[in-house]
């Protein structure tokens, strides 16, 4: 990369524009005093072409000027592969990159914002860098290249450095063939492998793609032949079945035939079943004419023996009917004397009955008399109580009579008073005066009037408790005192005790103590009569009310006026009951007499009814054997004759004789047949199980088949030959696939080897180089230069054998190998293409003659574009190389 | 005199694996070649059409492959007879089970080992019950029958060395033994006949209207047979067969080698319909990719199917000595010192060829 111009606005220390133009190849100084912009141009040119403009991060953010609220920018023209470049970036607010290409001599635009970013790294060669943009280890192949301010020593190659490095070597090392054919081998290779080596796994790899169509198809094929799988046991399933159904319609047939069999044997037993019922039925009904024949035999000689019972009873019967006849008169004659004799009982009876009503209402007379009289007098008692009772009451509630508790209150009150008056006097003083000139004056302490006036020689007193002041008029004031003690609480209780008592009184309107209880006890008089006359009248009317004793009263002399209604003549001459008894019980011996009339009627009555009942029982029975004798005698009439009916009998016997042999010959043939309609069941029973298993063997048979030809219709058959026929080309496709990456696996290792051989060899050269650079720049004889992984690790002067440490030699020494190292490598780097290499006062301890070598050194590259800033110009000035003044680069 | 068309081991529905793109072509053909068999009948006049066992590659075939062939058959000029073989046992659920087998027609599922009355003469059929069997197919025949020629039709190996006893067994003097005037056999994809004591023929594979693989021997035809009963029968053969299966096998001596291959390879007739199957051996060098890249184009656009099969080469090396000083050279020795795997390394060693051709252009 050459470096073309650079311009910077408002970056650090650099307000406004820092421009820096027309860079030439070979050697250039820029200086300026300390503090002026150099190091922020550096960093402003690794900006512009590495870091991402969108980026915040604290290291952006420090670039903006102090104290401002601006935005760096940045615009590097460059040029890199032949081509030139221009990019410009706008950092934090209003963030941008614009990267242009020139084509026909202008700036055309080639990628902005992220992919401007990207694209200026791919075009400087360092395609996406990790780690952090302002760490040198993460600069790439600049590492080498640019060295900032006192970093001449390169420390620890970075990885990307490495990388760089090997690559520029490589291709400085290789022909274009080899280069090509590493990028085609490479290209090749990522098409099988990762960049670490495994195996790819991206879409686009030959391989992955055939293996994922490869298992696809497997697990196709798999399932497919699951599924043929699953015919061939349906087919196995559908074969079995087809063979049971085969059995067991052998069987079936076999049964039908036993079935069969057994059907015509039950028909044969049907038949003998049928004559036997018959023959069965033919003897029953011989059996009920012999019986029939039997039972009139029978039947006539009951009637015979009967009609002769019948007859002798009759004659019975007709002796004795005359005796009864004659009993039955001599009855109807005794018991017509008996019902004469009890008529004249029964007059007797009602007199004796009228006897004793009348001595019964003569005691009842007598009763009622006394019960009204008594009545009246209770009347009279209870009315004159009621009236008594009536006016108590009226004089009680006329006005309030006091209580017990009132009367007991007031006297207690009453004592009190006068307790606390007694107390209260012994409180009393008394200012007694009697004066010789007329007084006047004022009581201004004690009891009674305010106001005081004595004549001369009148004796005035003023009361008071414990202390009487009276003021004088021409005498002051004069005071007397007493005893001590509260007598104010006395006086509060009296006036509280005398008002209490006082409304007592007041509300029984008297003036006393005394009249309060003089009303009191004539208030107890009175109630005490009150209740003496409640319970006299308690008693008189016996718990009811005086009304009730008035309707006993007239009921009474009601009944009095019934009993006279019948017995007039009582009226005027009271009846003696004991006589009235006496007369009734002279009546009462004709109930006697009529019980023994009642009693004889009685049984003579209950005897004629026997005797006629008899006597009619003996004519009925007569009636009724004369009327069973005719219809005995038209019964016998109608019978068969005897003689017929024992012929019949002995016909009927003998036909029932052939029956009986007839039935136990068929029975007999009938138990030589078995069961057969238990034969014929069992294997009708037997034929309907098969019937019912073959039909649903049948029907299983019927589902399988269809399953299987359902299965069948799929074309399982076909596209698994498909299949299979894909997956054996995708295998042969994908053992050639994997023959070519391991192929290519190998040609890479091998390749690999030879390149990493390769590089050892040219990093020695890079060490050759340096020595070289150093044998032209050294002072003194130079001997060996080491170095591990492009560094300088160690180094032997030429007057001395050993290798020493790099550390031991001076300050200028070290800058000076590790500048020719430095150089080495960009010479390496510079062979591809001519590279800019930037020194930021980075020869520090070097001393004038080591720089004037170095500078020397730098100018015999002309592939190099040398860019040094400094603070001491004059160290530079006389070395005959341009020189530029950054202050003189500012546009404000 | 009856005539009829001797034929079988159609294998309808056969699966072709090992030609991977070109086995739906392969089974197409199958059908195809039946086609061509009711042609000839049409053509000869044959009374019948006997196909002795193996009309179908499995009992799973597509069922609407069955009905394909079907419908094919009912267009038949003349009767056909079918034989289930030992691909398409007569067992439940097998192909036979369709029920376009049922309705009656001019096929005939030949499922008894019982005489059938055919036009003209009476066939004593052999069915095959099961895929494996060491009992004689024709063993049921009786010897004594009626006038009319008597043709038996079996499925089975005839006895001989290296037949397994267990491939239906059929004496070789099955015909003779059964009194049959001609015993059509079906199993052996080559047309094959057999002599009887006397000379004559009355047994004969048919052998498969149309290749199955590679390796068959005078395959793709069918017999066209006239029987008159106690005479000798008149047997012809018919080719039906379209795809050719040609094996080649080659061994490289240099460039030479692979131009006079690319010719013979040109000069085959029918290339459309041919599937060939090249091994090649010998002498290689890089530079003859180009001429065997050719090669494989000329395969892959002409013919219907092809197959390079590379044996181990003997690698030339000549070419690495050619590469300039540097490392590519040096990559290229150092790859063929690497044993690791041969095959591996000759590949990796033209892949290297193959890439350096490219960038150098």
């Amino acid at each position: 990369m050459i470096l073309h111009s650079i311009r910077v606005r408002n970056w650090r220390c650099i307000l406004g524009e820092l421009s820096l133009e027309g860079l030439p190849m070979g050697v250039s100084v820029v200086f300026a005093p300390n503090g002026s912009g150099k190091s922020s141009l550096f960093e402003a040119l690794r900006a512009g072409l590495l870091w991402r403009h969108d980026s915040s991060s604290k290291e952006v953010k420090d670039v903006v000027p102090w104290g401002r609220d601006l935005s760096p920018e940045v615009t590097v023209e460059f040029s890199a592969g032949g081509t030139r470049y221009r990019v410009s970036k706008r950092f934090l607010k209003g963030g941008s990159c614009l990267l242009e290409r020139m084509e026909d001599r202008r700036y055309l635009p080639l990628a902005e914002g992220p992919q401007g970013v990207t694209r200026t790294l791919e075009v400087l060669g360092l395609g996406q860098r990790g780690g952090k943009v302002w760490d040198p280890a993460s600069w790439g192949a600049l590492q080498a290249l640019w060295i900032p301010q006192g970093g001449i020593c390169l420390g620890t190659v970075s990885d990307q450095l490495e990388e760089a490095l090997r690559r520029a070597v490589t291709s400085q090392a290789q022909d274009p063939v080899s280069r090509a054919f590493k990028d085609r081998l490479q290209g090749d290779f990522r098409r099988y492998f990762t960049d670490t080596g495994r195996e790819s796994r991206k879409s686009d790899s030959p391989r992955h793609v055939l293996r994922s169509r490869l298992e696809e198809r497997l697990k196709r094929k798999e399932d497919m032949e699951a599924d043929l799988r699953e015919s061939e046991a349906l087919q196995d399933g559908v074969a079995k079945l087809t063979a049971e159904v085969v059995e067991l319609e052998a069987r079936l047939a076999s049964v039908r035939e036993e079935e069969a069999a057994c059907g015509e044997r039950a028909e044969r037993f049907r038949r003998l079943e049928s004559e036997l019922t018959q023959v069965r039925a033919r003897r029953d009904s011989l059996t009920s004419q012999l019986e029939l024949v039997k039972d009139r035999l029978s039947r006539r000689a009951r009637v015979e023996r009967r009609i002769q019972e019948v007859e002798a009873e009759a004659q019975a019967v007709k002796l004795d009917l005359p005796g009864a006849e004659a009993r039955v008169a001599d009855l109807e004659e005794r018991l017509s004397r008996a019902r004469s004799e009890l008529a004249s009982a029964r007059e007797g009876v009602d007199r004796a009955r009228l006897m004793e009503e009348k001595a019964r209402d003569a005691r009842r007379l007598l009763e009622l008399r006394e019960t009204i009289s008594r009545l009246q007098g209770d009347l009279l008692n209870a009315r004159a109580a009621l009236g008594e009772a009536e006016s108590l009451r009226e004089r009680l509630g006329a006005r309030r009579h006091p209580s017990d508790d009132d009367v007991r209150e007031a006297r207690e009150l009453m004592t009190r008073v006068v307790t606390r008056r007694a107390e209260l006097e012994a409180f009393m003083i008394t200012l007694e005066m009697e004066p010789r000139v007329g007084l006047k004056g004022r009581v201004t302490r004690g009891e009674g009037k305010v106001e005081l006036t004595a004549s001369p020689g009148e004796r005035v007193a003023v009361r008071g408790t414990r202390e009487v002041e009276v003021l004088l008029e021409g005498f002051g004031l004069i005071r007397a005192s007493g005893p001590g003690g509260d007598s104010a609480s006395i006086r509060e209780d009296l006036e509280m005790v005398q008002g209490r008592l006082t409304r007592i009184l007041e509300a029984h309107r008297v003036g006393s103590v005394e009249e309060l209880e003089a009303l009191g006890a004539l208030r107890r008089q009175m109630e005490g009569r009150l209740a003496y006359l409640e319970e006299g009248l308690e008693g008189l009317l016996r718990g009811s009310d005086i009304s009730a004793v008035e309707a006993s009263l007239a009921s009474a002399r009601e009944e009095v006026d019934r009993i006279l209604s019948r017995f007039p003549l009582w009226a005027q001459c009271p009846p003696d009951p004991a006589e009235e008894e006496a007369k009734a019980g002279e009546a009462r011996d004709v109930f006697v007499a009529l019980e023994a009339a009642e009693g004889l009627c009685r049984e003579l009555s209950a005897e004629l009814s026997r005797t006629e009942a008899e006597l009619k029982g003996l004519a009925d029975r007569g009636g009724r054997l004369e009327e069973e004798l005719r219809a005995l005698g038209e019964e016998l009439l109608s019978m068969e004759a005897r003689e017929e009916l024992a012929r019949r009998l002995g016909e009927l016997q003998r036909e029932l004789d052939f029956a009986a042999a007839l039935e136990e010959d068929l029975a007999r043939r009938m138990a030589d047949l078995g069961d057969p309609e238990g034969d014929l069941r069992a294997a009708a029973k037997a034929r309907e199980d098969l019937e019912g298993g073959l039909s649903q063997l049948r029907s299983r048979l019927a589902r399988e088949e269809g399953q299987l030809e359902a299965l069948m219709n799929r074309g399982l058959y076909s596209q698994l030959a498909s299949l299979e026929e894909e997956i054996e080309d995708l295998r042969r496709e994908l053992a050639e696939e994997d023959l070519r990456a391991r192929a290519l696996d190998l040609l890479m290792e091998v390749h690999r080897e030879c390149q990493e051989e390769m590089w050892i060899r040219l990093g020695s050269a890079v060490g050759v180089s340096a020595m070289e650079i150093l044998r032209r720049m050294a002072p003194r004889p130079v001997g060996r230069l080491v170095l591990d992984r492009m560094s300088p690790a160690r180094f032997s002067p030429g007057e001395v054998d050993s290798e020493l440490e790099l550390g031991c030699l001076s300050g200028g020494e070290i800058e000076q190998v590790h500048f020719a190292v430095r150089l080495a490598l960009g010479l390496r780097l510079a062979a591809l293409e001519d590279q800019l290499l930037v020194m930021d006062d980075a020869l520090m301890a070097t001393d004038r003659w080591r720089l004037e070598a170095a500078v020397e050194e730098l100018k015999s590259h002309r592939e190099l574009q040398v860019l040094i800033l400094t603070c001491h110009p004059e160290r530079y000035a006389p070395l005959g190389v341009p020189m530029l003044a950054l202050q003189a680069m500012r546009a404000w | 005199m009856v005539r009829f068309i001797h034929t079988a081991d159609w294998q309808v529905g056969m699966r072709a694996v090992q030609v991977g793109s070109a086995a739906e072509t392969v089974r197409r053909e199958r059908l195809e070649a039946v086609r061509r068999i009711l042609e000839v009948a049409r053509k000869r006049c044959a009374d019948f059409l006997l196909v002795a066992g193996d009309v179908f590659e499995d009992n799973r075939v597509d069922r609407v492959l069955v009905q394909r062939l079907l419908d094919l058959l009912s267009r038949s000029p003349c009767p056909v007879y079918l034989l289930p073989g030992n691909h398409d046992p007569l067992v439940p659920g097998a192909v036979w089970d369709h029920r376009g087998f049922a309705s009656p027609g001019n096929v005939t599922v030949l499922r008894r080992a019982a005489p059938v009355a055919a036009p003209g003469c009476v066939l004593y059929p052999c069915p095959v019950a099961s895929k494996e069997s060491n009992q004689d197919p024709t063993g049921w025949i009786p010897r004594e029958g009626a006038g009319l020629p008597r043709i038996g039709v079996a499925h089975g190996s005839v006895e001989g060395p290296n037949v397994s006893p267990w491939d239906h067994p059929i004496p070789r003097d099955a015909a003779e033994r059964c009194g049959l005037d001609y015993l059509a056999l079906g199993h052996w994809h080559s047309t094959g006949t057999f002599q009887d004591r006397t000379g004559a023929v009355r047994m004969a594979y048919s052998g498969t209207p149309e290749p199955t693989s590679f390796g068959e021997r005078d395959s793709g035809n069918v017999l066209l047979v006239e029987v008159e009963a106690g005479s000798p029968p008149s047997i012809q053969v018919i080719p039906t067969g379209r795809l050719e299966w040609v094996r080649m096998e080659e061994t490289l001596l240099g460039p030479k080698s692979l131009e006079g291959l690319k010719g013979r390879l040109e000069a085959l007739p029918e290339p459309g319909s041919t599937l060939i199957h090249l091994t090649l051996r010998g002498h290689m060098s890089p530079q003859c990719l180009d001429d065997l890249e050719a090669i494989r184009q000329v395969l892959e656009a002409r013919f219907l199917w092809h197959r390079i099969h590379e044996d181990p080469w003997e690698v030339d090396r000549s070419w690495i000595q050619l590469l300039p000083e540097g490392m590519l050279r040096e990559v290229a020795l150092r790859l063929l010192d690497r044993g690791e795997d041969p095959a591996v390394r000759d590949r990796a060693v033209f892949e290297m060829y193959r890439i350096l051709k490219e960038v150098r252009g």
